[in-house]
């Protein structure tokens, strides 16, 4: 009962979102130089959202060795550790950066500085600068490049793992269970 | 003190079965030599725990392991009946029944006796027991040191253990003099406590009263003297179960008893089980002159069936942990090794595998010892393909509560002690992975909190 009642609080919620959203449009049309800086505003947070991911992906998995690894069977797996780190922060990256604005749109927290119309810059040219300095998709808003970030988030996810696990495995064996042994059976 | 357990027949044998679990559950603390003797085969579980303290081994002494002084067990299956035959052919060499009315085997068994196919023991017959001898026991197997506390095993009802408990008795006491040595001898007698499945046994119950009578008349006539110092005597009251034969030799998840069941009361072999850790364990010095006086009446059990099973429940899992989790190959990579898993496990794993690199010569090939581990973990616990392992020693039990790693940095593991090692027993990187192994089952089983 109790759920239900949430799920339609949710809903009404998600809809009045949407409503805001459309008569916000109904308005006025943004201007281009609006649409370039919420652009830039949207990217700068992706690169952000990028970092944290990668940043994350390559320390989390080792903090959650060391304080969770006595209570949990995965925190004391070091590899499936990284990996189960890697994607519950992609997740977490790609539900904040990405998803989010496309269910609530923008106005609230880290993306404060857009305003919900930046959706309305998506037909329109006004320059958009792509993302890493227009190494990919110059001229198209990031927020329509959703696929592309999404993907981006995965592998810098990945490489920040495979830095983590090169950095698991040479601890491990520089001053893990391998070296004790070799000490005792030198 | 010493404290031996001589075990008689299929009985004894079942009690063996409990005992050692208790022990391995760490309920029970102290060391104990036990041999088993019987005309039938030897049970599997008794077998399994036999070569898991073979593997314990560490020093020169076979009780010597890493950290602990271990039991021992010796068994003996008496080879004068292996391969079976009727007590005819055992006796006359001949399987032609005619020739009973010209020997004087005749004289002292009858048709029926004489026709029973001993292959799988003596069927409640003790006058059988003069059919086998105890030469086929080593020199040392029934001695024991000065002071030690011997306890013998055994169902006055059955064959093997109605005719060998008084030879066996006889036997340990004339060792003793030969020694010089004082034991403190107990016995744990089972009376009838199970229904025989009709027709396996010919004569039925009726022959397990007179079984009973004539082996308790012998032990009090012919060894209270010098004797059986204190004895407990298994009979339950009411009705009684039938046994299962064969699923005892297996050994596999036979049950306990219920937790209600505090002293074991339904489970007539849990109870022989507790007397003989209580009898072992007593120190008790009055003598009593009247035989019947030294029946021990009453007792509180030593383990109780309820904290048993809380530790049954506990080891199991940890111990199922440690195979299931593959906790030897995920510690390798483990860059928070003592963060993780405390500092006392990984030096008892650096340990062994320093042994196996030592010994295999070259680090690279020792590479191969943390999955060599593993796998011999993995063996030892669960079995081989239709070979069952150490698990299925004890009862099957559904999982009750959650082992987080920690459960293992709490474990008290040995430290290792490489000036008593034996070295010869840790020749091959694949016998010290396998004693590797059964050093962390052991200890797992034993201090698992």
């Amino acid at each position: 009962m109790r759920s239900t009642r949430c799920r339609v609080a949710g809903s009404v919620f998600v809809a009045l979102l949407v409503h805001a959203g459309a008569f916000a449009q109904s308005l006025s049309s943004p201007t281009r130089t609006q649409c370039k800086q919420w652009d830039d505003a949207y990217l700068s947070t992706f690169q952000t959202g990028l970092t944290v991911c990668a940043v994350a992906t390559l320390i989390l998995p080792f903090l959650f060795g060391l304080l969770v690894g006595r209570l949990s069977w995965i925190a004391a797996a070091p590899r499936l550790r990284i990996v189960v780190v890697g994607l519950v922060v992609v997740l977490l990256v790609e539900l904040g950066v990405v998803a989010l604005p496309w269910m609530v749109g923008f106005g609230w927290l880290w993306f404060s500085p857009i305003e919900t119309r930046y959706f309305d810059c998506i037909p329109l040219q006004f320059g958009a600068q792509g993302l890493f300095r227009g190494l990919m998709g110059a001229g198209v808003a990031a927020v329509a490049q959703w696929p592309t970030l999404t993907y981006l988030l995965l592998l810098a996810a990945a490489a920040a793992g495979l830095v983590a696990w090169l950095i698991s495995e040479f601890v491990a064996r520089s001053f893990g269970l391998s070296q004790r042994a070799r000490r005792e059976g030198a | 003190m010493s404290q031996k357990i001589v075990c008689l027949g299929g009985t004894g044998q079942m009690v063996l079965h409990y005992y050692l679990q208790l022990y391995l559950l760490g309920l029970i603390g102290h060391r104990f030599d036990a041999v088993v003797i019987d005309t039938d085969e030897i049970i599997d579980s008794i077998r399994r725990v036999q070569r898991l303290f073979i593997d314990l081994q560490y020093g020169n002494a076979p009780n010597q392991a890493l950290g602990i002084e271990i039991p021992t067990i010796e068994t003996f299956r008496i080879t004068s009946l292996q391969g079976g035959g009727s007590a005819l052919q055992r006796l006359t060499d001949s399987a032609d029944a005619s020739i009973t009315q010209s020997h004087p085997v005749r004289a002292f068994f009858d048709r029926e006796t004489l026709a029973q196919d001993l292959k799988e023991g003596l069927f409640a017959r003790p006058a059988l027991s003069s059919v086998v001898s105890l030469q086929d026991l080593s020199g040392s197997a029934l001695s024991a040191p000065d002071k030690a506390t011997v306890v013998v095993v055994g169902s006055m009802i059955g064959g093997t253990g109605g005719g060998l408990i008084a030879p066996v008795i006889d036997e340990i006491l004339w060792q003793a003099r030969k020694a010089d040595a004082h034991l403190s001898l107990r016995a744990v007698l089972f009376g009838r406590y199970f229904t025989p499945d009709p027709g396996r046994i010919g004569g039925d119950e009726n022959r397990f009263l007179s079984n009973e009578l004539l082996v308790l008349r012998s032990i009090r006539e012919a060894l209270s003297e010098e004797g059986i110092e204190r004895f407990y005597f298994v009979r339950p009251s009411g009705e009684t179960d039938a046994r299962n034969p064969d699923q005892e030799k297996k050994g596999v998840h036979l049950p306990w008893p219920d937790p209600g069941d505090a002293r074991g009361e339904r489970n007539p072999v849990w109870e022989g089980a507790q007397a003989l850790e209580y009898l072992l364990t007593d120190t008790t010095t009055q003598r009593f002159d009247k035989f019947e006086a030294r029946e021990v009446r009453e007792f509180d059990p030593p383990v109780p069936v309820s904290a048993a099973l809380q530790q049954l429940k506990k080891s199991v899992q940890v111990a199922g942990r440690l195979v299931d989790k593959s906790v030897a190959k995920r510690m390798v990579h483990e860059p928070w090794l003592t963060a993780v898993w405390g500092s006392a496990l990984p030096d008892l794993y650096a340990h062994f595998w320093g042994i196996a690199a030592r010994e295999a010569g070259e680090q690279e090939r020792a590479g191969r010892f943390p999955s060599e581990l593993q796998g011999m973990l993995r063996t030892i616990w669960q079995g081989r393909k239709g070979e069952p392992g150490l698990r299925q020693l004890f009862p099957d039990l559904p999982r009750s509560h959650k082992v987080r790693p920690r459960a293992f940095s709490k474990i008290p593991w040995p430290r290792s002690q490489d000036a008593v090692r034996n070295k010869d027993l840790f020749n091959l990187l694949e016998t010290t992975a396998r004693r590797a192994a059964a050093t962390l089952l052991f200890w797992s089983l034993r201090e698992a909190s």
